[in-house]
């Protein structure tokens, strides 16, 4: 230890005249009457209100549309049951593709099903990838893997540009508040050359600007929190069903807040002028928000580049054009495996497009399989470098523990694609058989002469899919991690400015 | 003299490391993420191009089968990205690359390059113009900042002011050599790859030439007009510290928030239907799930058009002309709804681009998107083009159909082949000349025009209250 060191700590020991709770109670009554600071505030909880409207008007249209959709199911099955009771008079023997009557009609040209995924209460919270990826999709029989690639169609240029939701507030925006309020607030004595006199008194600098750091964070942080809260009240958003998400995104919110407040502290703590720490805080705002994530999703893409769609199809193709051509005989030798159906060979000729589909629909996803495989590992892939990326880029972390808790995060879209596909599995579980049944052993006609071919009239005995969602509990645990990274980063960061401030700067 | 000044200026600013390691960040990233974006587009493009020549192959050699069935069997088209889209990406990652032209749909373009969402890919989403567009502006205030603010506090420029026959002349010499830093380091370089990148993809052109140079062109008025209004601001405001918050509070409203800000306000003001609630409007409009009843309506239709009573009577194929009836039927419909629709989107985002009267950013924005072929206007062109390719496709099939009448119950109609087949010719996509989108990019422009004119105002107005 040197001697102006152990100087510097004597002096300051002995100059310790100001208690801390008396410099913090005069910084924080200052820090009060700060016009730029209530200016941030007022700016935050306007961006807030405007996120949460914005992402509310987005996910209303969404839950509309899908009530729509669930009433023209409700439609569209009620004119079915009109269209078999007409169709039980005598009449023209129907195609199979105009009888609802018919097994292999039914499933493919009548029956509409649709899988919904409902908004969570607080989905304001984050628009996430609700804008991209599908709100719900239909379950047909024929579609490989059980997810129909189709979208709803949003402008691409606002996917482009992002939206202006709440997380991309409390993710961008917010920072840039805190780090201006902070830089201006802090430097005023530095830039106006007071930090002299100020040195002179019985003042230690960790205390003087511990005290004024604390006293605005003392005011920031409940402050956004409150604005916060407001934005939500405003917007009419009902937090009763979603108490638990609510206070795990005010945590969530105050603990962002904690971590640039303690960078701030860290940038300030080498006593810069105004301009000099507005720039290295926007240089690590922009680093973290924009740099850090562009390199890690290039690293990303570079490494393990996702598998091609394009060549998805080709292979597709490929395997439709080879079931084609060989038709017959991949269906004799499919039958030939069958005891039921080993002696119906005679009649693959005859089978229709939907009954043949039965067949082949499995067994191109048998043959596209591994390549299926590789996208859904390249997707999964991407959802863990994210979450990881999250602990190392707080801002992605941060972005990501707002569309959990919102019920827009990749997790929670994977699970629902699951489900649609394990319905679409049930479905077929239930149709296939009956289908293939009547190859072998054709239902006899019921009503003689009749339009239709009655060899299905079980319509309420189709299952319906039976959605499972994750608890707000188990939401809350995914996002409890980053929460307490965040308080460490942030602990540690305050730490490392106090160590800097052992002594006033050589001015 | 002003050339002179502008040169010592570049040479002052070239000694700055906060500038130059800015200066030299952003030019690192915008390469990356042009070789980043080059490197995607020629992988994809040659993949796509390599299925498109198979998908033709199969067209050819399916065989011998019903005209029909061949109409169902169909080609898919697949999108090729912009030869310019390396230099803005626009709505390219969040649109379809292929859609199978098949018989009774317009289906939509499938698989966005980004539909797989993770907070990652949406985040670090980035390109040339998307990191100038944001950044570009915050380097212009940094080194305004630079040659003003800190030269008035350090007491130079008031020297330099008081020493100088014409005060102005070193304000716009300062102007000049931030822009020109600007323009060689940031926009240049990404004009110059650009170039390279469509020689090395043999899509060299002159419309692609009077694009990058238009491109060019905007970004350094863009870029100018941020460099003026920074400068302007560091003259008028009473100390750096004023001056510091006025630049990072323009950056944080006209880069940073008014453009997200402006597409929400769009969104509310004028939404877009739903798209369930298109597909659900073309459905029920264009339904056959109901077949039968509208097959004997088109039935008894024919044959009062051709004046007859008996289908066998009929001198065309009863299939092949309903087939025919439906298809055109569903044109009508495509056109009228989707075509709405579409019109929708266009609208939003004219709207979108009226807000650049209030940003910069916005205009640059759409402008960009437009100059580099990779905003809705070109995709839409896209769509357009394959879906009346499918409808010569259908229809071609259908005439054959028609023109062999095999009326008879149970008859058995001759199967088409490869002598059909050929006679669709290969889908080519020609993407539209700059010169035919001049109403796409024509509000930008103003926008534009009008931001350069007002910094250049303020900026003037400035420099006349300059004293040493």
């Amino acid at each position: 230890m040197n001697s102006i060191t152990m100087i510097d700590r004597a002096t300051a020991h002995t100059l310790e005249g100001i208690s801390f709770s008396q410099l913090f109670s005069w910084e924080w009554r200052r820090a009060g009457r700060s016009g730029l600071l209530w200016l941030a505030v007022a700016l935050l909880a306007a961006s807030f209100s405007w996120g949460i409207a914005s992402t509310a008007s987005l996910h209303r249209e969404q839950s509309e549309a899908q009530s729509r959709m669930k009433a023209y199911e409700a439609e569209r099955h009620a004119d079915v049951l009109a269209h078999v009771e007409r169709f039980k008079q005598p009449g023209p023997e129907l195609p199979y593709w105009q009888d609802p009557t018919n097994v292999a009609g039914y499933p493919r040209y009548f029956m509409m099903k649709n899988a919904i995924k409902p908004h969570l209460p607080l989905s304001v919270l984050a628009v996430g990838g609700s804008d991209l990826q599908p709100h719900m999709l239909p379950v047909n029989l024929d579609t490989l893997f059980g997810i129909d690639p189709v979208y709803d169609f949003e402008n691409p240029r606002g996917l482009g540009l992002g939206a202006f939701d709440l997380a991309f507030v409390v993710t961008y925006l917010m920072p840039l508040l805190i780090v201006a309020v902070l830089a201006l607030l802090c430097t005023f004595e530095r830039d106006r050359d007071l930090l002299r006199l100020i040195a002179a008194q019985p003042v230690s600098p960790r205390r003087w600007l511990g005290a004024r750091t604390l006293a605005i964070t003392c005011w920031l942080v409940p402050l956004i929190s409150v604005a916060f809260a407001f934005a939500l009240w405003v917007n009419g958003v009902s937090l009763q069903s979603a108490i638990s998400e609510f206070l795990t995104a005010v945590v969530l919110l105050v603990t962002y807040g904690l971590f640039w407040i303690a960078l701030s502290f860290v940038v300030l703590s080498r006593w810069p002028s105004a301009a000099v720490a507005m720039s290295q805080l926007i240089a690590w705002w922009l680093l973290l928000t924009f740099g850090a994530p562009i390199l890690v999703d290039l690293a990303s893409s570079v490494m393990s580049p996702p598998p091609s769609r394009i060549a998805y199809i080709d292979r597709q193709r490929q395997v439709t054009e080879e079931l084609t051509v060989n038709r017959d005989r991949i269906l004799a030798d499919m039958f030939a495996k069958r005891p039921d159906l080993a002696h119906a060979t005679g009649l693959i000729p005859l089978l229709d497009g939907v009954t043949r589909n039965s067949f082949f629909t499995p067994e191109i996803e048998t043959r596209l399989a591994s390549l299926q495989s590789d996208f859904e590992q390249s997707r999964a892939d991407r959802v863990r470098v994210s979450t990881w990326a999250g602990y190392v880029v707080p801002p992605l972390g941060i972005a990501q523990a707002f569309t959990v808790l919102a019920g827009t995060d990749a997790s929670r879209h994977h699970q629902y694609e699951a489900q649609v596909r394990h319905y679409q599995l049930q479905l077929r579980d239930y149709f296939y058989p009956l289908m293939q049944r009547e190859i072998s052993a054709p239902t006899p006609r019921v009503t003689n002469g009749s339009m239709g071919r009655f060899n299905f009239d079980h319509f309420d005995d189709v299952p319906s899919l039976q959605p499972v969602d994750s608890t707000a509990a188990d939401r809350v645990k995914m996002v409890v991690p980053l929460l307490i990274w965040l308080l460490v980063l942030s602990a540690a960061l305050a730490g490392v400015a106090l160590r800097r401030l052992r002594q006033w700067p050589a001015l | 003299m002003i050339v002179q000044l502008s040169l010592m200026e570049l040479r002052m600013l070239r000694r700055d490391p906060r500038v130059g390691g800015t200066l030299l960040a952003l030019a690192l990233l915008v390469l990356l993420a042009f070789v980043a974006t080059a490197w995607n587009n020629a992988h994809d493009n040659a993949g796509k191009r390599a299925v498109a020549v198979a998908e033709r192959e199969r067209w050819l050699g399916q065989g011998a089968k019903d005209a029909h069935s061949a109409a169902h069997y169909s080609i898919y088209a697949f999108k090729p990205a912009s030869v310019l889209a390396t230099l803005d990406s626009g709505i390219e990652p969040f649109v379809g690359q292929a859609v199978w032209l098949e018989a009774h749909k317009q289906n939509d373009l499938l698989y966005r390059p980004q539909g797989d969402y993770s907070v990652l890919s949406r985040a670090g989403f980035a390109h040339p113009a998307s990191l100038l567009n944001l950044f570009g502006p915050l380097v212009a205030f940094l080194m305004a900042f630079t040659v003003i603010a800190l030269d008035r506090e350090r007491g130079t420029f008031r020297f330099a002011l008081g020493a100088a026959l014409r005060p102005h002349s070193i304000v716009m010499a300062k102007f000049v050599a931030v822009c020109g830093l600007q323009v060689a380091l940031l926009i240049l370089p990404a004009g110059i790859a650009a170039l390279v990148a469509s020689v090395a993809q043999h899509a060299i052109t002159f419309d692609v030439v009077l694009r990058i140079g238009s491109w060019v062109l905007a970004m350094g008025v863009y870029l100018s007009a941020f460099t003026a209004l920074g400068i302007a601001v560091c003259l008028l405001a009473r100390s750096p510290r004023v001056a510091l918050v006025g630049l990072l509070g323009l950056w944080i409203l006209l880069a940073v928030a008014l453009p997200r800000w402006s597409n929400s306000a769009v969104e509310a003001s004028l939404p877009l239907p739903s798209y369930q609630s298109v597909k659900q409007r073309i459905q029920k409009e264009g339904s056959s799930s109901w077949a039968q009843e509208i097959s004997a309506e088109r039935e008894r239709e024919l044959l009062q058009r051709y004046g007859v009573n008996r289908r066998e009577d009929l001198p065309v194929d009863l299939r092949g002309a309903m087939l025919d009836m439906s298809e055109r039927h569903g044109y009508a419909i495509f056109d009228r709804i989707l075509g709405g629709f579409y019109d929708q989107v266009d609208a939003q985002d004219h709207r979108y681009t009226l807000w650049g009267f209030l940003s910069p950013s916005v205009a640059l924005h759409s402008l960009s998107m437009a100059l580099t072929g990779s905003d809705f206007t070109h995709h839409r062109h896209f769509i357009e083009s394959a879906e009346s390719y499918r409808r010569e496709l259908i229809n071609r099939m259908n005439a054959e159909l028609m023109k062999n009448p095999h009326n008879e119950l149970n008859a058995v109609r001759p199967l088409a082949d490869a002598r059909l087949w050929q006679q669709v010719e290969e889908f080519q996509y020609a993407a539209p000349k700059l010169g035919s989108i001049w109403k796409t990019v024509q509000t930008a422009v103003y926008a534009l025009a009008v931001w350069v004119l007002a910094a250049a105002v303020l900026l003037n107005l400035a420099m006349r209250r300059v004293r040493p």
